[in-house]
This record gives structure tokens, C-alpha cells and sequence, in this order.
């Protein structure tokens, strides 16, 4: 045991320590800090993951396995622990001014950092022990973070109906797991994988995958389990949703590489098919149901249900070019849709309330915002030259190349685009076009503006240079697939 | 010699009442439950497999059941804590009454 403890080398968990030392610091300055004095705690969790962050991009951790492989530190991991760092770093740094009235600001920065940790954690598990547990240290810390706002009760229902659904779900994933393991023999990744091999795979195994598919179908909000998305979204305190928007869904899908292109590629004529299914009825429903909402952030929910139906396509794919599509595509939509719940967390706090009405006239009260978040729905909508049409284009690719038989699910995606530009006009519409219906402008802090224009720049430089990005994502895929 | 699939059929039964339950009741801590259950199912396919399944790597099985365990106690302090906070300002616990936000 002694000797166990000794072989490890810790400096693989850098990126992670850093972030946990500056929540240590964080707890401990709270702690001291005396009555009325505000929090610095935002300013704390903002240094830590830039650092991390900093860190993780100037210098990589290198490959490294731990413990027979159930922690390993590869190219996927890197990229998305920086992945997730972005994202931690710009909510902290746009909810400045909203959270500075809040009393439960320091628990809730807390979750916050907790759950990327996690989610560091996560990309990196080797082994499903320690993919279970990573996960649900990012999943309870979120529903922990939902609940927080403890002046309304709309987000403490929507942390129950975010746990409950959650909890329903984890059980499915593990119980999948559980015939995994009897299937294959073993918890490891590399262990089942080799179990698997490329035949056609004992029926434990398979309806083990079946089962976990639903758990991964909640992490990335996946028709029929997304019903948990549009309540988080709506009542939960609007920094957690626009974190957990962007980083609980990479994760979800870093999960998905993980286990089902890289280590279940074997098994793919079972998991492909449930796929396309869950992607098509995912797309569709998303799509749809977004064009009645009046409330922005449900209409956010939906888009971004939406949004994951499209990248299931990439993982349907299942090639390096599939996967590094999926990649780029998740770098995309983090700048995205943070930039577009960056603008809903000023116009709300300013108006009151979340309804699409409030925001009109928004180009004369803050040409800023309503330039961000015009720019943040044509990118979701796919229009060039932003960000999210190269990457659409780019997941379509991915999957045209691999069979012509994938060509109905481009089709489908192509055409519910369309629909999408729909109610995403509809919304550049009350800000460009309707008149002001209250008078003045929205004042807009200066570190809310700095992480808009982070976002911005973001969606458009990935949309007019795209090849750095292409590359590094091809890069990060290639040695995955195809073990 | 106790088979491995009479447990594995135990196992499945239980789980599937959890199913039922967690998508039947409507009162929350009922749902919390059929959660546990669910969890527990998985607890025991993971026991029981350990032993006989996966005798290659029993300790991680055991293991596992272990963290499931450890786990769902901290959902389930979360779970309580989000149901009492809920029932002080609504008086209720059922979940068709928490409908402040559009279903």
C-alpha cells in the first residue's frame, strides 16, 4: 500500500491543484473575513482558473497514466480540462455585478470550482470507478449550485426536479455499467475495450451500453431526456446556467468519446443506430418546441437541446474527422452561448424578468449586448461567417464522408436549421427592429463587457481562421480512434 | 452454487420497481425511494458479479458498490435538504404542486 502511495507522481494533477488551492483560499478567506466586507470570492475562483488555465495552454501537463490506467492524462483530456477552464473563467467574470448582492455568492462559487474540478477529473478517468465518481462530484455540486438562490423558490424546484432527474438517470448509467462489467470482466477502459474487441459482443455488454446511453443522454440534455433542461435553465441563478450550459455538455460529450468511441467502438452496430435515433428526435424536438417559448431562457433551453442533436451527429460519425467536428464544435458554442446568456444575465437583472418582450429596442439601450447576442444566435443559427456555421458544416462533412446511408441525418439537420433561424430572428427582431419599451440605457460593467468581447471575438475568429483550431482538433482526435 | 443469473433476475426486479416508482408517485420523498432502489440494484449486480462474473477483478466490483453507496448518501442528503427547503415555503412535498416553472 505504502508503495502504491509512493509511485504516484502528483504533478499530473497540476492544472486540477491549482484550482483547488484557490478554493482552499477561497473557504479560508470567507471564513476570516469580517462582517459586511465584501466577498472576494469571485475575484479568487476568476485567479484560479485563469491560472489553471494558463498553466494547462503554456505548459501541458505530458501523457501520463495512473493507477493501471484508471486516471490518464492524454490530448483529449488537455484540451477539454482547457475547455472547461474557459468557460469557469468568462461566467465568473460576467456575474461580477450580479453576484454582488447575493449572500450565497461564496457557496455558490464554491460548486462552481468543485464541479469543474470534477469535470477535470472526469475527462481524465481511465476507468468507470473513477468515471462514476468524477461525474457525480460535477453532477451534485451543480444541483447543489441550482438551488442556491435562496431568495427565490423557483430555483430551489428547479434543483429538486434537476436532482431528481439526474439521480434517475445516474441510477440507469451505473446499472448499465454493472452489466458492462459482468459482460466484460472488468471496470478498465482499456480492459473492456479489449474484451470488446470487434466482434460482436456478449449480451450483458449490450444492454449494459444501452442503459448508459441514457445516462449520457441527460448530460447533454438529449431527447427524451431533456425535460429537466428547460426548468434548470429557467429557474436556476442565471451564472450556474450559463456555466453548466456550456461545461456540463462538453463534459457529457468528453464522456461519450471516451467510452463510446474510444473504448466501445466494437459494439458501435448497437450504440450508432440508438444514436441517430436520439440525434434526429433531439434536433426535431429542440427546434420545435423553441418557437412558442415567450420566456428567453426556455427559448435558450431548447436551442441548446437542439444544439446537442447536432453534435450527436459528429459522434455518430465516429472518425477522427467525426470526433475532432464534435471537438471544434464544442469550442464554438462555449464562446456562443456564453456570450448569449452573458446578455440575458444583464437584460434580466435590469428588466426583472425573462420574457422576449424586454428585450426590445435593445440595439439603442446597449448596442454592445444586443451586437453580442445577435451574434451568438446567428452562430447558433449557423450563419457565416461565425463560428457555428463552419462547425455545422464541418459536423455535416464529417458525416457525408464516412456513408451516403448517414446522408438522411444531414438532410434532417440542414432542414431543422432552418427552422431554428426562425425563432433565433425572431428574437434580432424585437432588439433591431421594435421600439424601446422602457427608456434608457443598460449599463454594462466593464469585466461583463471584457467577457463579451472574449465571446465575440471567439465566434468570429473561429469562423473566418478556422484552420489553427481544425488542426489542433484533429490533432486531439486522430490518436483515439481506431485502436 | 448460486447461479449468476438468478441474481442478476433479483437485481433486475428491483431495479424495475424503482423504474415504477421514481415514474408512478407523486410525492418526492417516495421518488427519492425508488431511486435508492434503483441504486441498490446496481449495488447488488455489482456484489454479485464480483463473485462470480468478473472473478478476475472481484476488488474492483466491491469497490465500486462501495462508492455507489457513498454516493447516493450524498444525493440523498442534497435531495432531502432541497424537499425540506421546498415543503417550509410551499407546505407541500408533492411533486405536482411544485409548478411554479412551466413542465
Amino acid at each position: 500500500m505504502n508503495g502504491f502511495m509512493q509511485a504516484v507522481d502528483w504533478s499530473v494533477f497540476r492544472d486540477e491543484g491549482i484550482l483547488l488551492a484557490a478554493l482552499g483560499v477561497m473557504l479560508a478567506v470567507d471564513l476570516v473575513r469580517p462582517r459586511g466586507r465584501p466577498s472576494p470570492s469571485g475575484w479568487i475562483l476568476l485567479a484560479g482558473s485563469v491560472l489553471a488555465l494558463l498553466a494547462g495552454v503554456l505548459r501541458p501537463v505530458p501523457d501520463a497514466s495512473l493507477w493501471d490506467g484508471a486516471y490518464v492524462v492524454d490530448a483529449l483530456a488537455r484540451y477539454f480540462k482547457a475547455l472547461f477552464l474557459l468557460a469557469l473563467a468568462l461566467a465568473t467574470l460576467a456575474s461580477f455585478r450580479y453576484m454582488q448582492a447575493k449572500a450565497w455568492r461564496g457557496e455558490f462559487n464554491l460548486m462552481l470550482g468543485v464541479s469543474t474540478v470534477g469535470m477535470m477529473l472526469l475527462v481524465g478517468a481511465g476507468d468507470l470507478v473513477s468515471l462514476f465518481v468524477s461525474l457525480e462530484l460535477v453532477s451534485i455540486s451543480l444541483y447543489v449550485a441550482a438551488s442556491l438562490a435562496r431568495d427565490e423558490v423557483t430555483s430551489q424546484e428547479a434543483g429538486l426536479k434537476y436532482l431528481l432527474v439526474g439521480a434517475f438517470s445516474t441510477a440507469l448509467f451505473i446499472f448499465g455499467m454493472s452489466f458492462v462489467y459482468a459482460g466484460c470482466g472488468s471496470t478498465s477502459l482499456a480492459a473492456i475495450r479489449a474484451a470488446i474487441g470487434t466482434g460482436p459482443g456478449h449480451p450483458l455488454a449490450v444492454a449494459g451500453v444501452v442503459l448508459m446511453l441514457a445516462g449520457l443522454g441527460f448530460k447533454i440534455a438529449a431527447v427524451p431526456f431533456h425535460m429537466w433542461a428547460p426548468d434548470v435553465y429557467q429557474g436556476g441563478p442565471t451564472p450556474m446556467v450559463a456555466f453548466a450550459s456550456v461545461a456540463s455538455k462538453a463534459a457529457g460529450f468528453a464522456i461519450m468519446i471516451r467510452l463510446l468511441v474510444g473504448t466501445m467502438a466494437g459494439l458501435s452496430g448497437v450504440w450508432i443506430p440508438l444514436l441517430c435515433v436520439m440525434a434526429v428526435a433531439t434536433m426535431t424536438v429542440g427546434s420545435f418546441a423553441a418557437i412558442p417559448q415567450t420566456n428567453i431562457r426556455r427559448l435558450l433551453a431548447y436551442s441548446s437541446i437542439a444544439q446537442a442533436g447536432y453534435v450527436l451527429i459528429g459522434i455518430v460519425a465516429g472518425t477522427p474527422r467525426g470526433v475532432s467536428a464534435v471537438l471544434f464544435y464544442l469550442l464554438v458554442y462555449l464562446f456562443t452561448n456564453l456570450a448569449a446568456f452573458i446578455s440575458v444575465l444583464i437584460v434580466s437583472r435590469h428588466a426583472g424578468n425573462d420574457e422576449i418582450a424586454s428585450y426590445a429596442g435593445l440595439a439603442q439601450r446597449s448596442p454592445l449586448l444586443a451586437l453580442a447576442f445577435m451574434l451568438a444566435l446567428l452562430s447558433l443559427a449557423g450563419i457565416p461567417p461565425l463560428g457555428g456555421f463552419v462547425g455545422k458544416l464541418y459536423l455535416f462533412a464529417s458525416a457525408m464522408e464516412v456513408s451516403t446511408r448517414l446522408l438522411w441525418l444531414v438532410v434532417v439537420g440542414a432542414t431543422l436549421s432552418i427552422v431554428s433561424l426562425f425563432y433565433y430572428l425572431m428574437v434580432i427582431r424585437q432588439m433591431y427592429i421594435e421600439a424601446p419599451r422602457e427608456p434608457g440605457a443598460i449599463p454594462v460593467g466593464p469585466a461583463a463587457t471584457i467577457a463579451l468581447l472574449c465571446c465575440i471575438a471567439g465566434m468570429v475568429v473561429t469562423g473566418i481562421w478556422p484552420n489553427g483550431v481544425l488542426d489542433l482538433t484533429i490533432a486531439v482526435a486522430g490518436p483515439l480512434v481506431g485502436h | 452454487m448460486m447461479d449468476v443469473r438468478s441474481f442478476a433476475v433479483i437485481a433486475t426486479v428491483v431495479f424495475g420497481i424503482g423504474v415504477y416508482g421514481a415514474l408512478a408517485r407523486r410525492h418526492a420523498i417516495a421518488v427519492i425511494i425508488a431511486i435508492e432502489l434503483m441504486l441498490n440494484a446496481a449495488v447488488l449486480n455489482f456484489v454479485s458479479f464480483s463473485r462470480l462474473a468478473a472473478p478476475g477483478s472481484a476488488v474492483s466490483g466491491q469497490v465500486f458498490a462501495v462508492f455507489i453507496i457513498t454516493v447516493a448518501a450524498a444525493e440523498a442528503i442534497v435531495a432531502l435538504a432541497l424537499v425540506l427547503a421546498l415543503h417550509r415555503a410551499l407546505k407541500t412535498a408533492r411533486l405536482d404542486r411544485f409548478n411554479m416553472l412551466k413542465w
